[in-house]
């Protein structure tokens, strides 16, 4: 075509392999900016894990802790115990619990093409919370299930439901982002008013036990759930990580994807398998533990951009520096009392979120 | 064998049938055919019909091959769609969106992996966007996000181009910017169809101009022969003055 005028503020067309190879190296230099704040997160992580690691109400400090795991000798059996029972397991299962909502949320604000969008937008979580409050009220669980492992399988059963039937919505209306949020709302409603009626008809007790597995806690951590957390973010990471480039196809339009020849409804049933798997096996262990999946991608975001090959770990990490951060904060605000995570992350969580929304300037 | 052959294609929305048996005379490659005709008359249906988002019954032939049951990858490596809208909220930056829309389909190849950053700053550079490729697409101008949304259909090197009214909302310089590098694709030898309302844009820029009405073809042919008085009339139920001039544009007057 003809040059446009330099004065119209277009390029003059000067299509030269300078230009475009000034343009890569920006570019590389963009991708290692992003790459230093991927960086940047798993330190923070790590920091957050390690700080998490070193709190609690004994003396176990930062030293012994570190000690005790390189030197398993250097402790007393109660140190070993609370190092080795409640502390590791407590804290890898904060981390774990991290990366699956933060993840989960980064996937779920893509299908659902909705920053708003949490692992809890379309009632996972109230579906969870009303199977735990059948377990713990009622005592109706499913057969054969130890008695120990009951309000988890619960959670996860009635978890796994809603998103089964969500996913009967896609197939059957088609994948419309806007018909699904709507049927997720009203699960949300219907779940959160089952579980009122639990808590209605719960005794003294099982309305205590009830009222504090929904605001989350990370006491009921041990090795089995770490290793069963581990092995579900284990499944369906690589399958996130493989959906990355039709993930980002998704983002620049649905017309532009599927003219792209990728199947969009079972990119979306798939991806929503990905997120109850993730979200309903960590809510099934610690509870209801809001605002990571919304915050992790939110701050991931505004640090690398929507590459989902950097979104998703850096979303991952974040997710797991909050939950870390939250649970040194449940141990120390109130010295001697161990608050519900679950209110941490809220309440500690909020002004962050709220301060970095607020002074947000585009920079990728 | 090839050229766009379309015979006889029947589409439509849930239960409603928009296109009712759709014929055209074969188009040939290298051409730019613009569609037009009154709104519901099948030009987007037909558009997407060929970038395989609606179901159709009958034949469409892209160089012999059925798009109409070829394999999804099969058809995305030759088809490439622009949607009249682009995304509003997208922070990822021009030359990744145009990275996704070579890495993100079926046809994913070790090829495309290796060079396809290369080939998307080549093509930004053909359509004089390469000084964008780092901003953000939600930081993008009107115009901008068009040549961009562009972009990402010609990164594919397709055999047939669909754009969905590419120059709405465009100002003059931005217009003829998109003209000349769709103009530039026809050249070698890639069968553009664009769905205009713009008659006077259609008749300066198309070799062909299809008017449908009502889901069936109406007239098809050089642009001189086809937007005529009594066509507008007939199709649009207008009457109207059209005075085509020497350099192949249109001039209506409405009555």
């Amino acid at each position: 075509m003809s040059a446009v005028s330099p004065h119209l503020g277009l390029g003059q067309g000067d299509t030269s392999p300078d230009l475009q190879a000034k343009t890569a190296a920006a570019y590389r230099v963009l991708m290692r900016r992003r790459f230093a704040w991927l960086a940047l997160l798993a330190l923070v992580a790590l920091a957050a894990f390690v700080a998490d690691l070193s709190t609690g109400p004994s003396r176990l400090g930062l030293a012994g802790a570190l000690g005790g795991i390189l030197r398993p000798d250097s402790l007393t059996a109660s140190e070993a115990a609370i190092l080795w029972e409640v502390r590791l397991p407590q804290a890898i299962l904060a981390v774990l619990v991290g990366l699956a909502l933060a993840t989960a949320g980064a996937e779920m604000q893509t299908i659902l093409d909705n920053p708003l969008a949490s692992p809890f937008t379309l009632g996972v979580s109230s579906s969870a919370s009303f199977g735990a409050a059948l377990a713990i009220v009622l005592g109706v669980g499913i057969p054969g299930v130890p008695q120990a492992w009951l309000i988890s399988a619960n959670a996860f059963v009635f978890a796994t439901i809603v998103v089964l039937v969500l996913q009967l919505v896609v197939r059957w209306r088609g994948s419309g982002t806007d018909i699904l949020v709507l049927c997720g709302i009203a699960l949300f409603f219907t779940f959160n008013a089952l579980v009122a009626l639990t808590q209605f008809l719960a005794s003294q007790q099982a309305l205590q036990q009830l009222v504090f597995w929904t605001m989350g806690s990370l006491s009921r951590a041990s090795w089995d759930k770490v290793g069963v957390l581990a092995v579900a973010l284990l499944l369906a990471w690589p399958f996130a990580w493989r959906a990355a480039w039709p993930m980002m196809a998704l983002r620049l339009g649905e017309d532009r994807a599927r003219s792209l020849g990728i199947d969009i409804t079972r990119l979306r049933l798939v991806a929503l398998l990905r997120v109850s798997l993730m979200t309903s096996t960590a809510i099934a262990f610690v509870g209801t533990i809001g605002f990571v999946g919304l915050a992790g991608p939110h701050i991931a975001r505004l640090a690398i951009g929507e590459d989902h090959r950097l979104l998703l770990p850096a979303s991952a990490l974040t997710g797991a520096a909050i939950m870390s951060l939250a649970s040194v904060a449940s141990k120390t605000i109130i010295p001697g009392v161990l608050l519900p995570i679950g209110v941490v992350t809220a309440m500690v969580g909020l002004p962050v979120f709220f301060s970095l929304i607020f002074s947000r300037r585009r920079t990728v | 064998m090839a050229g766009l052959d379309i015979e006889n294609v029947r589409a439509g929305y849930r239960g409603r049938e928009v296109l009712t048996g759709l014929s055209l005379p074969p188009i040939e490659q290298g051409c730019i055919t613009a569609m037009v005709g009154p709104n519901g008359a099948g030009k987007t249906t037909l558009l997407r019909v060929l970038a395989g988002l609606l179901p159709a019954s009958g034949g469409v032939r892209l160089d012999g091959l059925n798009l109409l049951d070829a394999p999804t990858g099969e058809r995305a490596r030759k088809v490439a769609f622009m949607p009249q809208f682009a995304p509003q909220r997208l922070s990822l930056t021009v030359v990744e969106t145009v990275i996704a829309a070579l890495r993100a389909s079926p046809m994913d190849t070790e090829e495309t992996r290796v060079d396809a950053q290369q080939r998307a700053l080549e093509t930004l550079d053909r359509l004089n966007i390469l000084y964008l490729a780092l901003q953000p697409f939600d930081t993008l101008s009107g115009g901008q996000r068009q040549l961009a949304s562009l972009a990402q259909a010609l990164v594919r090197q397709p055999r047939l181009l669909l754009l969905d009214e590419p120059t709405s909302a465009l100002d003059l310089r931005y217009q003829q910017q998109v003209i000349g590098n769709v103009r530039e694709e026809a050249r070698k030898g890639t069968i553009v169809i664009m769905v205009l309302h713009d008659l006077q844009a259609a008749a300066s820029w198309a070799d062909t101009v299809t008017v449908l009405s009502g889901g069936r073809l109406f007239a098809h042919g050089h642009p001189r022969d086809v937007i005529t008085t009594p066509i507008l009339r007939q199709v649009y139920g207008i009457d109207a003055v059209v005075e085509h001039t020497a350099r192949g544009g249109v001039h209506i007057q409405v009555e």
